[in-house]
């Protein structure tokens, strides 16, 4: 019985060891392996020159085969500011930002959601994905979804799968008629992307999280200053 | 916006059953094996109280399992949980240790009522009956083992929600120490009902020795619940925002006054206190504070998922 | 005699009925105003003054002249009539203006928000046709809609 006893206790100790494995899957994920062979994707949504009329969302949906009910990308609309006839409205892009410390990432139990070590994007394995809504719990920006045809954690993967492959850029990037949208390499200094990054203040949402997002905005003059 | 409807809400009650039941059958193990090694040493077998933690404690972790394996949007596919792992996933790791406590269960069943199954083989099983007694001669690393992992598994349900970063109100510190307590309860009213139930003495010494335990139990419950929410409030921003969408008024600021703090908490705690100056312990008072604990704890779970994914950052 | 009597309940009831067939504006009336149908206007623009849309409906009662405003020297030089449409030398506002003599600005918000950011910029005849049997504009949705945008709306590149 007193050897049995010292063992129990043995155990008890172990508890703390058992519970010190959660603190190192809670710790912070930056050191990400970054394969380095210059190319990492990001985007800038222009809200100045966006004008809300969604033909990001029509192409996005035409050309990834996006249900209805759905959508990998939506443009949030806010307003209107100011008296008629002197209205505005601000428009933001909802859709997936690509963290360089993504969440979904972080939680999902069979790796389903990874970050492309090539390209820098965040990206979906269907066939690993079990539909546990995990990752879709976890996003700080509720972009993702379950596709209803697949059943399967959905978002926008910068059209990887059908335009990039092609050579093309993203569908919504082509579709929008204001140019509203930039998209490109980060790492390489004489992209348009870089080039409106340094030439525009942009801001990225919920960084606070330490979620690094890849999806970057640039503030609509017109609106209200929040505070 | 209603109660259960609303923007952002990802999980659903199933998630607040599972949580509960994991809970439960990590809590119902821990009081059998205190009562085992406190109590009754070798005589274990005979409780009605041990006996009920070894049918409640694998009926609930598989009930949950289920449930949860029903509500993956893709059920069939479940099974590439248990083949893919990723280090980082609290998920994924709950996985390993739900298999592993499992295993251990089942494992410590066996060796707790080896001898009355030793008996009733009578040689039978050549094979059953050495592993049995190859258990017997191990229980005390399995006990220990199960120690570890019913503690973790209470932890985990936690741990589960606090990963997710969205929320303030789940990503908290203090959630995996609330919910490993609020499941020890649950686990320990779950056996003292079962217990009851199975013509157990609600006067003898298994009762006298949980109730004793209970008491010092919900008073940490409630103080890492004023801590939770104390917490929150003083974090100030959308962390102050999302405990007073809580707490507040509306639906599940009911529901926590009235179903967590009143009936979970306050209840059991005054019928334990008022209980030690009388001696005598009848079947009815057992089997109701034992149910208004577990319905305390089963509100908790909901309280936490529903209003934890109404607030975001 | 008291009106509570048979005699005066059917008087009530014909005065009654004769005060409701006045206050009707009823067709036989609407003739005799000038309506679109067959205003003096037709002479000449025999194909784009025929009017088959909703507003066309003879409960509105609606002339030309409500809408483009009175005749003046029109057709000589120096008249006051307004044009609607993209192509029109009217001002924005003063085409505006005309529709929102009727429509009330906060309803169009409701109908569609496009409405308030076009107040000042864009005349509601860019976008509306009131003389065909429909609008286009009332049906357009989804990516149609978005490519109508995209007709004022192009970066130049």
């Amino acid at each position: 019985m007193d050897n049995s006893k010292r063992r129990f206790l043995k155990g008890c100790g172990g508890v703390i060891a058992g519970m010190s494995v959660y603190t190192v899957t809670k710790a912070p994920q930056a050191n990400i392996s970054e394969q380095d062979n210059g190319l990492k994707y990001a985007m800038v949504h222009d809200e100045n020159l966006c004008i809300g009329c969604n033909a990001c969302e029509d192409a996005c949906r035409e050309v990834n085969h996006v249900p209805y009910g759905v959508t990998r990308v939506k443009i949030e609309r806010s307003g209107p500011f100011g008296e008629y006839p002197d209205q505005s409205y601000r428009f933001i892009r909802h859709s997936c930002q690509h963290c360089e410390a993504a969440p979904c990432v972080k939680v999902c139990p069979t790796g389903a959601a990874y970050i492309d070590k090539e390209t820098g994007i965040v990206a979906v394995n269907e066939d690993r994905c079990v539909g546990c809504q995990y990752c879709i719990a976890a996003c700080p920006y509720q972009i993702r979804f379950i596709n209803p045809e697949t059943k399967v954690a959905d978002k926008c993967d910068f059209c990887q799968q059908t335009q990039l492959s092609e050579g093309l850029q993203p569908a919504c990037v082509l579709a929008c008629p204001t140019n509203a949208l930039v998209f490109g390499n980060l790492k390489d200094p004489d992209s348009a992307l870089v080039k409106t990054l340094k030439s525009k203040p942009t801001y990225r949402e919920k960084v606070d999280l330490g979620t690094r997002p890849k999806l970057f905005h640039v503030r609509t003059i017109d609106g209200e200053i929040v505070l | 916006m209603s109660a259960f409807h609303f923007d952002g809400l990802v999980w659903h009650w199933p998630i607040a059953i599972y949580l509960f039941l994991a809970g439960l059958s990590a809590g119902a193990v821990f009081f059998a094996i205190m009562l085992k090694h406190f109590k009754l040493a070798d005589k274990a077998y005979l409780s009605p109280f041990v006996q009920a933690a070894a049918v409640i404690a694998p009926v609930a972790v598989c009930a949950g399992l289920g449930i949860l394996v029903i509500d993956l949007t893709k059920p069939l596919a479940f099974w590439k949980i248990l083949v893919f792992y990723n280090t980082s996933s609290v998920m994924s790791m709950g996985v390993l240790v739900l298999l592993a406590y499992q295993v251990v269960l089942f494992a410590w069943i066996g060796s707790v009522f080896s001898s009355p199954m030793l008996k009733w083989l009578k040689q039978r099983l050549p094979l059953l009956s050495k592993l049995l007694a190859l258990l017997a001669r191990h229980e005390d690393v399995i006990t220990g083992v199960l120690v570890i992992l019913s503690l973790s598994l209470g932890a985990y349900t936690g741990f589960l929600l606090s990963a997710l970063i969205g929320f303030p109100l789940l990503n908290n510190p203090v959630l995996p120490l609330l919910f490993l307590i609020s499941g020890l309860s649950s686990g320990a009213a779950a056996t003292l009902l079962g217990g009851v139930l199975m013509r157990g003495n609600p006067n003898g010494v298994e009762v006298r020795f949980i109730h004793r335990i209970e008491i010092p139990m919900i008073l940490v419950e409630i103080m890492l619940l004023f801590t939770f929410f104390a917490g929150l409030i003083l974090s100030g921003g959308q962390s102050e925002v999302a405990a007073l969408n809580a707490i507040g008024e509306g639906f599940w600021g009911w529901i926590f006054w009235g179903g967590v703090v009143g009936v979970g908490l306050t209840l059991p705690l005054a019928f334990n206190l008022w209980m030690k100056v009388s001696s005598d312990r009848k079947f009815a008072y057992v089997a109701v504070t034992a149910s208004f604990s577990l319905i305390g704890v089963l509100l908790l779970r909901n309280f936490i998922l529903y209003t934890g994914q109404m607030t975001g950052v | 005699m008291s009106i509570t009597n048979r005699y005066g309940v059917v008087l009530l009831y014909i005065v009654w009925f004769a005060l409701l067939w006045v206050s009707f504006p009823s067709s036989a009336l609407a003739k005799d105003a000038g309506t679109v149908a067959n205003s003096a206007c037709l002479k000449c623009h025999k194909r784009n003054g025929q009017m088959l849309g909703l507003h066309a409906n003879q409960g509105l009662a609606l002339t030309c002249e409500d809408c483009h405003g009175e005749k003046g020297k029109h057709p000589r030089k120096g008249a006051s009539i307004i044009a609607f449409g993209a192509k029109s030398d009217t001002a924005i506002k003063t085409q505006a203006q005309q529709c929102l003599a009727c429509h009330e600005h906060q309803q169009l918000a409701t109908v569609h928000w496009t409405h308030n950011v076009h107040a000042k910029r864009v005349s509601c005849g860019q976008c509306h046709q009131l003389h065909p049997e429909t609008d286009p504009a009332l049906l357009l949705s989804g990516p149609a809609l978005s490519q109508s945008c995209a007709k004022c709306h192009r970066a130049e590149i």
